[in-house]
């Protein structure tokens, strides 16, 4: 069971993942966002412009950084190199946590370049536990997993994503970075209750929230990372704001990466959903 | 083998080679959409993330064959060369080795060569940020120890022969309203493509430069940078000729550390302040996006 208190869990406050895009205005304007998150991989290179830019972001604002290579779900052997080099952006960067998702993203050498899901057995559980524990020994701290959006659901799956999440997190003594929009594309595809996802995530382990936009289609919801965040997903980001009190939230976008002025606009609507929550918890 | 394990290897081969009926009997009936319409977001979205880090790679070479050929071709290339590494930033390495050994590219014979320069180009974008020598670090060294010194190429720096009009066409095709470009073919011409700080320039090289630069980067000494300028200009005008040369080098920052045959370490080099006008901008760099 977990040794983590709720009062333990850093509050960085409302911020965005930082792109390439971003970089001059970020650097020029100094915006009002409290904290970036950095994709670990974007910055695995040597030298150049990404590390330059980096360095230069970080000594004004928090970070944490967010992998999408871990493949910690994988049947193949954890990949020693990325490892290293992840910990070597580690020291460098500093940043508040790191995490990567629960998922697995290619075996037999190959990498997908994907968020594979995985299925919800006590095997893969096991597996995944392990090797939690390993990155974790590896890295020298805790690291947060992510619940991925995923299309397709495996008949070899015994138990629900929240409960294969939460066994995960709880057995690996790590911690939680919900993706709120992850909650609802799964829940439209697979069929689930949304908010009885988030009743099931223990509160102490939910260290970051993701929101971002998605694509619908007739039949299923891509996570595309394209578009606003729709409505529904801040309805469900608020009741998360209810149940697990002030978490550092932040937007992803990914494509069509409208001017910074736009997304320091969508993230006031992120605080001020937050903000209102917690004011009614408090009242 | 893990049934875990067994699954995995079961999906992926779904994505390396789909199958005409994307129906599995272990994806579950209980989802929105049909098994075979959840495999097929996978199956589709892999080859389109591919492709995207190659246009992404290779801006100039998806101008240049249009969309739909580019398709074709990373399609092909993803087929030969899945990524193997935990990052999409090596995924292109192989492509100019690719079109050159695929009889299908045949008819475009100075695809290879682009695909060739756009990836040097790549590769001095984000290569080392290792200090480069000065015109000061220069001063420094005694003359009778300038025969033996040599010197480390800095990481960024590529060398590379084009017999096409390789460079002018990328410069064209990068333009913000490409016009029509037409590839010529001649003999070959010694280029360096490398980075000056955040910039990614690129130049051709005259023949006494090319023999006299390739000597360094071949670990050469400045003595015998001389002996090889001697092939192409009068002996007392050599000495001048490769302290022009040696000035430019360390003024467009391709020169790291410099070390005399008197002394083991390196000495101390610090940025230069030298500027040039600049050849090519590079900005686009990579976005790895989570999903």
């Amino acid at each position: 069971m977990s040794t983590l208190l709720h009062t333990q869990r850093p509050f960085l406050g409302y911020g965005l993942g930082l792109r390439k895009e971003h970089y001059t205005s970020v650097l020029d304007e100094l915006p009002q966002v409290d904290w970036f998150e950095i994709v670990s991989e974007n910055y695995l290179v040597e030298g150049g412009k990404p590390l330059h830019y980096l360095d230069r972001i970080r000594a004004h604002y928090p970070m944490v950084m967010h992998g999408v290579s871990l493949s910690i779900g994988s049947t193949e052997a954890l990949d020693l190199d990325y490892l290293n080099a992840l910990k070597g952006l580690i020291d460098r960067v500093q940043p508040a946590w790191f995490s990567d998702h629960l998922c697995w993203t290619g075996v037999q050498g190959i990498n997908l370049h994907d968020l594979m899901p995985l299925p919800y057995t006590e095997e893969a559980i096991a597996h995944v536990v392990e090797r939690v524990q390993r990155v974790q020994d590896l890295i020298g701290r805790q690291m947060l997993l992510e619940n991925v959006s995923s299309y397709v659901s495996f008949c070899d799956s015994q138990l629900s994503e929240w409960e294969f999440l939460r066994e995960v997190a709880e057995r690996a003594d790590c911690l939680i970075l919900l993706d709120i929009n992850n909650i609802y594309v799964s829940a439209f595809n697979h069929n689930f209750d949304p908010y009885a996802y988030l009743e099931a995530i223990p509160v102490e382990r939910v260290w970051q929230i993701h929101l971002a936009g998605h694509t619908r289609q007739d039949d299923l919801i891509i996570d595309t990372h394209d578009h606003a965040i729709a409505d529904p997903v801040f309805a469900l980001y608020a009741a998360a704001v209810r149940r697990y009190g002030r978490v550092s939230a932040m937007i992803e976008r990914d494509d069509r990466i409208p001017p910074l002025s736009a997304l320091i606009d969508e993230l006031a609507r992120v605080r001020d959903i937050a903000e209102r929550q917690l004011r009614g918890q408090v009242a | 083998m893990s049934r875990l394990g067994e699954l995995q290897r079961r999906f992926q081969r779904c994505l390396l080679t789909p199958p005409k009926d994307l129906a599995r009997p272990w994806v579950s009936t209980g989802g929105r959409a049909m098994p075979e319409r959840q495999l097929a977001v996978y199956v589709h979205a892999y080859p389109a993330r591919l492709k995207e880090a190659l246009v992404s790679d290779y801006p100039a070479l998806h101008r240049s064959i249009g969309d739909e050929a580019f398709d074709g071709l990373a399609q092909a290339y993803l087929e030969a060369h899945p990524s193997h590494s935990a990052s999409l930033r090596h995924f292109g390495a192989r492509l100019a080795e690719f079109i050159a050994n695929e009889p299908a590219y045949r008819r475009l014979p100075w695809l290879a060569e682009l695909a060739r320069f756009e990836w040097a180009l790549g590769e001095a974008f984000d290569a080392p940020d290792d200090p480069v020598a000065t015109i000061g670090d220069m001063a420094t060294i005694a003359a009778p120890d300038w025969p033996d010194m040599a010197v480390a190429i800095h990481p960024s720096v590529q060398r590379l022969d084009l017999r096409w009009n390789t460079a002018g066409m990328w410069a064209i095709l990068s333009a913000e309203q490409p016009t029509p470009v037409t590839a010529s073919e001649g003999s070959a011409v010694p280029w360096l493509v490398w980075r000056e700080q955040l910039t990614t320039r690129f130049r051709s090289l005259e023949p006494d430069e090319c023999a006299a630069f390739d000597c360094l980067c071949d670990g050469g000494s400045f003595g015998e940078v001389c002996e090889r300028l001697t092939a192409f200009i009068a002996a007392e005008a050599v000495p001048l000729r490769a302290a022009t040369l040696l000035k430019a080098w360390i003024g467009h920052r391709l020169i790291g550390a410099v070390r005399t045959g008197h002394r083991d370490a390196a000495h101390k080099v610090t940025p230069s302040e030298c500027a040039m006008q600049p050849l090519d901008r590079r900005d686009a760099g990579r976005n790895i996006s989570p999903r």
